[in-house]
């Protein structure tokens, strides 16, 4: 069996800008965002509500055992699940599961590596080593959601979440999955937070609010946050034939990456113009179909003039029309952004408009592009979604969303 | 369909430090386990751990070779030699047609953890290795050194990490996304790894002996493996080593425990199936099976539940090994190590030994498990497995590289 179009059928998403779909939709329609920074203190970047509250449906006994990125994950999933209709109550080999990670496990495997030197071998706490694997969540989301098919993870800096939707579209087009979930999770743990610092000071950044301005003009650095973000994915002939509400057809993902050493930052404007003329190839789209670009600009100040400099080249004569939406202000920084803001983009084909760019302060004029910003969405023209991909990693990434 | 052949191998393990040294060990039935220097072992169940004497340098300068953590350096010397044999850099290929896929479970947390001890304990601690891409620095070096900018992926899985990212690879050359991948992965001991599974009582006292009726659990490992994977009509086309086929794929997911495989090896079963199925071969056609094999009480009696399912009559006798017993389980870096052996088992038409096989659990027959090589055994092909924390299971199948 061959499959060639995959469509998504659910959503969900626990972010600081909305615990919940229907939050992040009001989120996105009046431009707030609900990442909070109080003081110097870079940890208040974290979700609002503490994740303990995502565990409706787990018994207390398997809740104790899931920390914040599990807890992250499930509570989207479970939105996405619902929304889609899949009958998961039945143990379902055809229904996989994989999911895009920069950090789960993270805070868990500080944990535990501290218990093991302040105490020694013999106290070392057994129950949190499962929990140090990146593929924690992906483990339990299985666990919990009755997923028998297709499993995978990816540990991948800056685009795990665009190599996830990338193998869920394999599986499926392969004819081994009917629908995959595709999770995107980052968690702000206290290694993440530790190593920020140390990061934006060998990058040259001098990051003293924490404030991440993508595309503004006083944009000082990247700040990371956590967050889940779920698709459900499935060939659309699977999704019709069940009756299930289709909310947007998704592209391939065009991709590759930097030969450059750990550490250093992206500096290939024609790559990533490459990675993203590929996409619209795919599709058969020109620049001027779409209706906006959602950018990978994250407010660090080398990357975010790399990214313009490729969406120029992409958007040549059009750079001034095709709308370009910086997202990362609704959630920070994450290594699995391309699941989040792949809901966020469905969410602004299902309402017709483009979101404002959130945080962004005043747009930096020099970058020549339409960045949205304020208070306010713009109308959708069209219904066709460019969103690039790209972070500390060397990876460079380009798919796209449309209207079913 | 695209057929994908292997046209390049390289391999550090406790056994040698390239491939033939590594395969010669194999087959003599030597033990790479031996007292482990790299951390203190006090208070944990044993001191014996697979651990490479001397780790040989990349052919990269200094200031990049101090970046690198132990893992990196197994990891891009094992693709150095992949590569060379190969062929595969100066086969002309443009830099995007060629991926780099090495997948990791702890890679680097050996680094992580001194570092984040001396910080707490206000020692020296400077921070040289990128935390931020701490399991897929390693493919990212490997790009690095090769110039390859093609698409990159870390699949993290646990222990089925490094068999996920031999399949990726074959896949993305399958769909014409690239033309050639360096696939395979790395792992080094860890005080993480190494504490943890003391913690959860995994760790035997003893090197391993899978599939003994005695056995009493794990042994760590470490070590690098890379594959050169590439369509067959190019590697024919420009006269490379057509070591092996890859003819199938497939993950799957336990959706049980994070911790204990299921009972009936349900999911293990299904990824040999789907492994299977895909190939268009029948379970009698299979010569050899290449292990997960861990030596843990419960991993080995649900893998080889999971083979009887799924071989049935063809079960009796059937040639099992896993490498383990020889080098440990290199966690990450298994599935693509001991990929590697069977890949230089089928070129070799021998069966490698299990060590410490002599008594057999009856709870593990009715398979062969030989105890010696076996040279002239008239293999064709080999399924490789691998299963790790979480329930994520992955199979591949091998052929020989000379089928027309």
């Amino acid at each position: 069996m061959s499959v060639d179009r995959v469509v998504v059928t659910g959503l969900g998403c626990a972010c600081a800008s909305g615990t919940g779909i229907e939050e992040l939709r009001g989120s996105l329609a009046t431009g707030h965002s609900g990442v909070v920074i109080e003081g110097e203190d870079r940890a208040a970047w974290k979700l609002g509500p503490e994740p303990v509250t995502f565990g409706k449906g787990v018994s207390k006994m398997a809740l104790r055992r899931l920390d914040k990125t599990m807890r992250m994950a499930l509570h989207a999933a479970r939105q996405a699940v619902l929304q889609a209709g899949l009958d998961t109550s039945e143990e379902r080999h055809r229904f996989g599961l994989v999911v895009g990670t920069g950090f789960a496990g993270s805070g868990t495997s500080l944990e535990y590596m501290r218990t093991d030197w302040k105490d020694g071998p013999s106290l070392a706490n057994p129950s949190l080593f499962p929990n140090t694997v990146p593929n924690g969540p992906a483990g339990q989301l299985t666990i919990q959601l009755k997923l028998r098919g297709p499993l995978t993870n990816f540990f991948d800096a800056g685009v795990a979440g665009e190599n996830a939707v990338a193998y869920a579209r394999s599986e499926i087009v392969a004819g081994n999955a009917d629908a995959m979930v595709v999770c995107g999770v980052d968690e702000r743990s206290e290694p993440v937070v530790a190593l920020e610092s140390v990061y934006a000071r060998a990058a040259g950044e001098r990051h003293p609010d924490g404030l991440l301005r993508p595309f503004g003009n006083a944009r000082s650095g990247a700040t990371f946050g956590e967050a889940a973000g779920v698709l459900v994915l499935e060939s659309e002939a699977h999704a019709r034939a069940r009756g299930a509400t289709v909310l947007a057809e998704c592209g391939p993902v065009a991709r590759r990456a930097e030969a450059t050493p750990p550490g250093t930052r992206s500096d290939h404007p024609g790559m990533l113009a490459a990675v993203a003329a590929a996409a619209l190839l795919e599709r058969g789209w020109e620049p001027a179909d779409l209706g906006f670009v959602s950018a990978a600009a994250c407010g660090s100040p080398e990357f975010d003039r790399m990214e313009a400099a490729a969406l120029r080249a992409i958007l040549a004569g059009t750079a001034t029309m095709v709308p370009v939406v910086a997202l990362k202000g609704y959630c920070g920084e994450l290594s699995s952004s391309g699941v989040l803001r792949a809901v966020m983009a469905v969410l602004s084909l299902e309402e017709g408009f483009v979101p404002p760019s959130a945080r962004v302060g005043v747009v930096d004029a020099e970058l020549g592009l339409s960045v949205t910003a304020g208070d306010a969405p713009r109308p959708l023209a069209r219904g066709r979604i460019l969103q690039l991909g790209a972070g500390a990693g060397g990876g460079l990434t380009a798919l796209t969303l449309s209207r079913p | 369909m695209k057929r994908v052949v292997v046209t390049g191998l390289g391999l550090v393990t406790p056994l040698g430090v390239d491939r033939d040294q590594s395969f010669s060990g194999l087959l003599a039935g030597e033990d790479g386990h031996r007292r482990v220097t790299l951390f203190s072992t006090a208070g944990y169940t044993t001191d014996r751990g697979g651990e490479i004497a001397v780790v040989p340098e990349p052919g990269l300068p200094r200031k990049h070779l101090r970046r690198m953590t132990r893992a990196d350096r197994l990891g891009l010397v094992s693709a150095e030699q992949a590569v060379a044999q190969s062929g595969i850099s100066d086969a002309g290929l443009a830099p995007h047609r060629v991926a780099v896929v090495m997948g990791a479970g702890a890679a680097g947390l050996h680094e992580a953890y001194e570092f984040f001890k001396a910080r707490e304990q206000g020692g020296r601690s400077v921070l040289r290795h990128h935390f931020g891409e701490i399991q897929s620095s390693t493919s990212r070096w490997v790009a690095f050194r090769f110039g390859f900018e093609g698409p990159r992926a870390c699949p993290s899985t646990a222990c089925s990490s490094s068999l996920t990212a031999i399949g990726l690879g074959m896949r993305w050359i399958r769909s014409g996304e690239v033309e050639a991948a360096v696939v395979g992965g790395a792992e080094s001991l860890s005080r993480l790894t190494f504490s943890g599974f003391n913690a959860v009582s995994a760790l035997g006292p003893e090197p391993c002996s899978p599939f003994a009726r005695h056995r009493r659990g794990m042994s760590l490992g470490e070590g690098g493996a890379a594959l050169v994977l590439e369509g067959r009509e190019h590697a024919l086309a420009r006269g490379a080593p057509v070591l092996a086929e890859i003819l199938s794929f497939a993950t799957s997911a336990d959706a049980h425990h994070m911790t204990a495989p299921h009972p009936e090896g349900r999911g293990a079963a299904q990824v040999m199936r789907n492994c299977l199925d895909q190939a268009g071969l029948s379970p009698g056609q299979i010569g050899l099976v290449g292990a997960h094999g861990t030596a843990t009480p419960a991993n080995d009696k649900a893998e080889c539940a999971a083979l009887r399912e799924v071989f049935g009559e063809a079960a009796t006798g059937l040639p099992v090994v896993s490498h383990k017993s020889g080098v440990g389980h290199c966690l990450g870096a298994a599935g693509a190590v001991e990929t590697a052996f069977a890949v230089m088992a089928l070129g070799a038409d021998t069966i490698p030994p299990n060590l410490r096989i002599s008594d057999v659990d009856p709870e593990c027959a009715p398979f062969d498990f030989p105890a010696a090589a076996r040279p002239d055994a008239g293999l064709e092909y080999v399924l490789k497995e691998s299963f790790g924390f979480g329930g994520s299971n992955a199979a591949l199948i091998l052929g020989r590289g000379d089928r027309s």
